[in-house]
């Protein structure tokens, strides 16, 4: 089942349950209030339409039922975690009294037991959360085995194995839409390719966390790119760029706040004011376009990443300078200008809307 | 299955390229010695029953700036990669060389040559009052390594063309340098090996009864042998293990 008629199943579903408030809230204002034959035909055309959607999609057709699909997904993601955590220290229990061809064999088989976990699901379970969390337990055992069968073999963890593991994950994803497992496999890709750059250049790989700039590139890179992925899957796109953004506002605040993290050629200081600087008229610049996109969640990203900042800053360069009950003032006074800031924002597009 | 058999072989073809890699680090021109105890320790000393065994490579740092700045001189370290064109005794110095990134090189490390002679008597020296005592297995186990970097390249070729006769291993290490500036012997910049690319080394299952159980106090030092082996690729492993009896 592809998983954009789910999507568009539920986006129906929802539909129905809005219009019948509407509707409720209409009559209890008096305002329109359809004649008892409408009323019964638009019922009962609405319960032959969730029960088909609900029957060819297992969509939610409750407030509630939305609430546990929502408590499904984190479970889905806790037993995910947990599985992968078991077959680490199964291995672990067992290690030392085997040889290395079986030692290759467990590791192979739990990802390749995974992949069929996740068929099997994904062919008896239409929501998927049991196939998702399969998905995630594939990633994180294959990207274990490939971890330790390199340690094994004595090979040194080459940035070279970040490609395939990338690519495994996004193999995984794109099977039955898995948008968690694309995320992390796009950040692994960002790490491979900030890697190239160190590599190429005879840098010990790990100094990409240490300095950021090829980092960032990556991720921009990224950011740049995800409109093009949309073809995978139903809201690649969307998770694309919100994990480009994630990434990309995560390594230029580190830049802009934490010394000594970058390639430029001035002193570590300096280095943070230019990445301050580049921060603020960047971050506008994201946000404007998420609004204009009507990209809520990135928006919602770069907010939060934008005040974080804002923090951050005002905190360097106020705390020692004025009273801490002014600083405290200050900055409460800046929370209700964001609110108002926000508000004028939210306000803007219903209007124009209208 | 259809949708994840890509997955799948991307798997089993990563799984392949690593044995592949494996293979051909080990077969053509491979490097061997006789390591002890002293140069490679047990990496987790408890029980060695369940868990993976690993050996950790110890090698003679050589941090005193004169005694680094002898075998990486200058030329080396800008061969390697560095830029070395500013003095010691400059105002930018210090963040220069702080901010120097770390470089991956091919080291040449001796094993019991006449750099751990000059090492082992200076370390004497700085102790006179442990003369008297055993080498014991526990404490100070980096004093004890033999195994001490002479020569630095960009390429392995050289090194082993160089030390060919010698008992010496070339293996990929991480280089860094140092700026460090006293009152008394005033600024000085030197480079040093600050890590190996594969400091342990995984012991076979075949080979794991050969090892001595864990270490204790009044255990005397090397308690074992190991044929150690490096590749083309520089990935080192274990050849065989055997037991040294103390008495000798």
């Amino acid at each position: 089942m592809p998983r954009d008629a789910r999507r568009a199943a539920q986006a129906r579903a929802d539909q129905i349950r809005a219009f019948r408030r509407e509707l409720r809230t209409l009559a209890d204002e008096e305002a329109f209030r359809p004649s008892p034959e409408q009323e019964a035909a638009l019922t009962a055309h609405h319960e032959r339409v969730l029960a088909s959607l609900a029957r060819d999609f297992d969509i939610d057709r409750s407030e509630r039922e939305g609430q546990l699909s929502r408590g499904m997904q984190i479970a889905s993601l806790l037993g995910a975690a947990a599985l992968v955590a078991a077959v680490a220290a199964l291995v672990n229990q067992f290690w030392g009294r085997l040889g290395l061809p079986a030692q290759v064999t467990l590791l192979t088989f739990f990802p390749l037991a995974a992949l069929a976990g996740v068929q099997f699901a994904a062919e008896r379970e239409r929501t998927r959360y049991v196939a998702g969390l399969f998905g995630l337990v594939a990633l994180g055992t294959a990207w274990f085995a490939m971890g330790m069968i390199a340690r094994v073999l004595n090979l040194p963890l080459s940035p070279l194995l970040f490609w395939p593991a990338a690519a495994f994950g996004i193999a995984v994803a794109v099977s039955y839409g898995f948008r968690l497992v694309f995320a992390l496999s796009l950040a692994v890709s960002v790490v491979a390719m900030a890697s190239v750059f160190f590599a190429g250049g005879g840098v010990p790989w790990p100094v990409l966390f240490d300095r950021l700039e090829p980092f960032t590139g990556a991720a921009f890179a990224l950011l740049v790119l995800s409109r093009h992925v949309a073809p995978l899957s139903d809201g690649f796109d969307n998770t694309a760029r919100h994990t480009a953004l994630v990434l990309l506002l995560g390594a230029l605040f580190m830049l802009a706040n934490v010394s000594g993290l970058s390639l430029l050629a001035f002193a570590p200081s300096t280095a943070q004011i230019v990445y301050q600087v580049v921060f603020v008229p960047l971050s506008i610049a994201l946000l404007w376009r998420a609004l204009r996109t009507g990209d809520s969640r990135g928006a919602t990203l770069i907010a939060v990443a934008f005040a974080l900042f804002i923090l951050v800053r005002y905190f360097d360069w106020f705390w020692d300078w004025i009273p801490a009950w002014a600083f405290f003032v200050v900055l409460a006074g800046m929370a209700f200008a964001s609110i108002a800031l926000l508000r004028r924002v939210r306000h803007r597009p219903e209007t124009e809307a209208i | 299955m259809s949708r994840l058999v890509v997955a799948a072989l991307v798997l089993l073809i990563t799984v392949g390229g690593l044995f592949g890699a494996a293979a051909w680090n080990r077969a053509g021109d491979v490097q061997s010695i006789v390591l002890t105890e002293r140069e490679l320790r047990l990496a987790w000393n408890g029980p060695l029953d369940r868990s993976e065994i690993r050996l950790r490579l110890q090698w003679q740092p050589r941090r005193d700036a004169q005694d680094a700045r002898f075998w990486l001189t200058d030329l080396k370290l800008r061969e390697i990669g560095f830029t070395t064109g500013v003095p010691a005794g400059a105002p930018e110095a210090e963040l220069f060389y702080g901010r120097s990134l770390p470089r991956l090189a091919w080291v040449a490390f001796e094993l019991n040559g006449p750099a751990w002679r000059l090492i082992e008597q200076r370390i004497e020296m700085s102790r006179p009052f442990d003369l008297a005592e055993p080498t014991r297995a526990y404490g100070r186990p980096l004093e004890r390594s033999r195994l001490v970097p002479i020569d630095a390249a960009v390429t392995p070729e050289p090194l082993r063309r160089r030390y060919a006769d010698a008992p010496v291993i070339v293996i990929p290490a991480v280089i860094r340098m140092h700026y460090f500036s006293s009152e008394k012997e005033g600024p000085s910049v030197w480079g040093e090996v600050e890590d190996l690319v594969s400091p342990e080394i995984s012991v076979p299952a075949r080979l794991r009864g050969h090892l001595p159980p864990p270490a204790k106090e009044s255990d005397q030092e090397p308690r074992y042998e190991v044929d150690f082996r490096v590749g083309r690729l520089g990935a080192p492993w274990v050849e065989d293990i055997r037991r040294l009896s103390n008495d000798d």
